[in-house]
């Protein structure tokens, strides 16, 4: 027994006697502030060190989060990118929706009239002559000679034909010609297109009182075109009082250097005049 | 044989863009011709030896196309390849000089037989209204697109014939 608590014994007691009363004082809250003043100098110096360390890291790694931001940056573009082709793409088909519903209307208002709605497809590449191509040929029922118009106004008459497209010569070509009346003065004219596209009306009488403004459209005479389609209004009267008529410069209805599709009037054959000539 | 296909090939899409986006590219009311410019520059080409069937197809495509009465530019286009003929074998030997000189006076030559044809078929022509605002612009417009029409296709023809040579 005596053996057992010998002197080395003894300490050992004594050092778990001390470590548990530390333990029971550091618990209990007493050793906070002891604590506090032994540590805050190595956590600061910790920290210190940690932040000089992760700087240095930082310059020669990229982090997890921002690969992830530059993948998803990159996503973002690709997004961005579809979106403003398909916000082209739906401005394009609004826009042909809107002309659609424009001829649309215009059919739906003049319902003795069948027409075939077409889409222009080219120019004439001369530029001395005004003619247009469609996407609507033979196979739709178009014929040499039927009119078209659009809902604003007269744009031409079939000129030739293929089974799938079709050539217009439009109104402003120098070779066209067509009968037609102002309204306001309820005056028989014809209407002549020219070689820069400018459209006059000519043999205009004297006597008629022509204004800016007045309409032109078409008055059947002839049977190249039906009656009532409108041509244009008047922009500039030309009348020098020797001659024997007046003319007048026309403003077209239809801008024909933006025009997107147009409707052929199926149910109007031309009335062939050869055999009277 | 190649270069036959090849013209084909190009005179099919100058076509296009000609009808569907040259059209609608103005100077005023001038336009270009692709299809002239194509066939000038392939019949000045020293190595080409069938730029006369290219000729014949372009003018075959724009009567097809256009509303020019009696296939004029058929006939114009084969003036044109004459008038080249002749100046590259007796007069002018230098190509660009040569492409730049044939384009104004192609482009001329078009605008005055095209006024010709529109005269017989009484057609309202007003002549300085014309010459203003249609044959000056069409004529600047051919002179700008000439040489990049002619780097192209020279480029093409000396490429089909150094695969010929190599072969």
């Amino acid at each position: 027994m005596r053996k057992r608590l010998n002197f080395r014994n003894w300490k050992k007691v004594v050092l778990v006697l001390i470590v548990l009363g530390i333990a029971f004082f550091a618990l209990s809250g007493y050793m906070a502030k002891a604590i506090d003043r032994v540590l805050s100098p190595v956590v600061r110096v910790q920290s210190t060190l940690m932040e000089r360390l992760n700087f240095i890291i930082s310059l020669f790694s990229v982090s997890e989060d921002q690969v992830a931001l530059v993948a998803e940056n990159e996503d973002l573009k690709n997004q961005v990118a579809e979106l403003q082709s398909r916000i082209i793409q739906l401005q394009q088909n609004l826009n042909e929706a809107d002309i659609l519903y424009a001829l649309l209307g215009f059919a739906r208002s003049s319902p003795d009239e069948q027409y075939i709605p077409a889409k222009v497809i080219g120019k004439d590449p001369s530029p001395f002559l005004k003619y247009i191509l469609i996407d609507q040929g033979s196979d739709l029922g178009i014929r040499a000679g039927m009119p078209v118009v659009t809902n604003k106004g007269l744009v031409g008459r079939i000129d030739a034909v293929t089974a799938s497209a079709a050539r217009i010569r439009l109104i402003t070509d120098s070779t066209s010609m067509i009968n037609a009346i102002v309204v306001d003065a309820d005056a028989e004219c014809m209407v002549q297109g020219s070689i820069t596209g400018d459209i006059t009306i000519e043999m205009v009488s004297q006597d008629v009182k022509l204004e800016p403004g007045q309409i032109v459209q078409t008055s059947g005479l002839g049977g190249d075109f039906p009656a009532d389609f409108i041509i244009g209004q008047v922009l500039n009267v030309n009348q020098i009082n020797n001659e024997v008529f007046q003319s007048a410069s026309i403003l077209p209805a239809e801008d024909f250097n933006s025009l997107q599709a147009v409707l052929v009037v199926s149910n109007f054959s031309p009335a062939n005049t050869a055999p009277l000539e | 044989m190649l270069e036959v296909i090849t013209g084909f090939l190009i005179l099919a899409i100058a076509g296009f863009l000609q009808i569907g986006f040259f059209g609608k590219i103005r100077l005023m009311g001038g336009t270009t011709d692709l299809i002239m410019l194509c066939i000038i520059a392939w019949s000045i080409n020293e190595r080409s030896k069938y730029s006369w069937i290219l000729v014949i197809a372009g003018g075959l495509i724009m009567s097809y196309v256009s509303a020019m009465p009696m296939n004029g530019y058929l006939w114009m286009y084969l003036i044109i390849w004459f008038i080249i003929r002749f100046i590259k074998m007796r007069v002018w030997q230098m190509p660009l000089m040569l492409m730049l000189f044939v384009t104004i006076l192609s482009s001329l030559l078009i605008s005055v037989g095209t006024l010709a044809l529109l005269f017989l078929q009484n057609a309202s022509v007003n002549y300085i209204d014309a010459f203003r605002q249609i044959i000056i612009p069409s004529l600047v417009m051919n002179l700008l697109l000439s040489i990049p029409v002619y780097a192209f296709l020279n480029d093409v023809i000396n490429t089909i014939y150094l695969n010929e040579e190599s072969e």
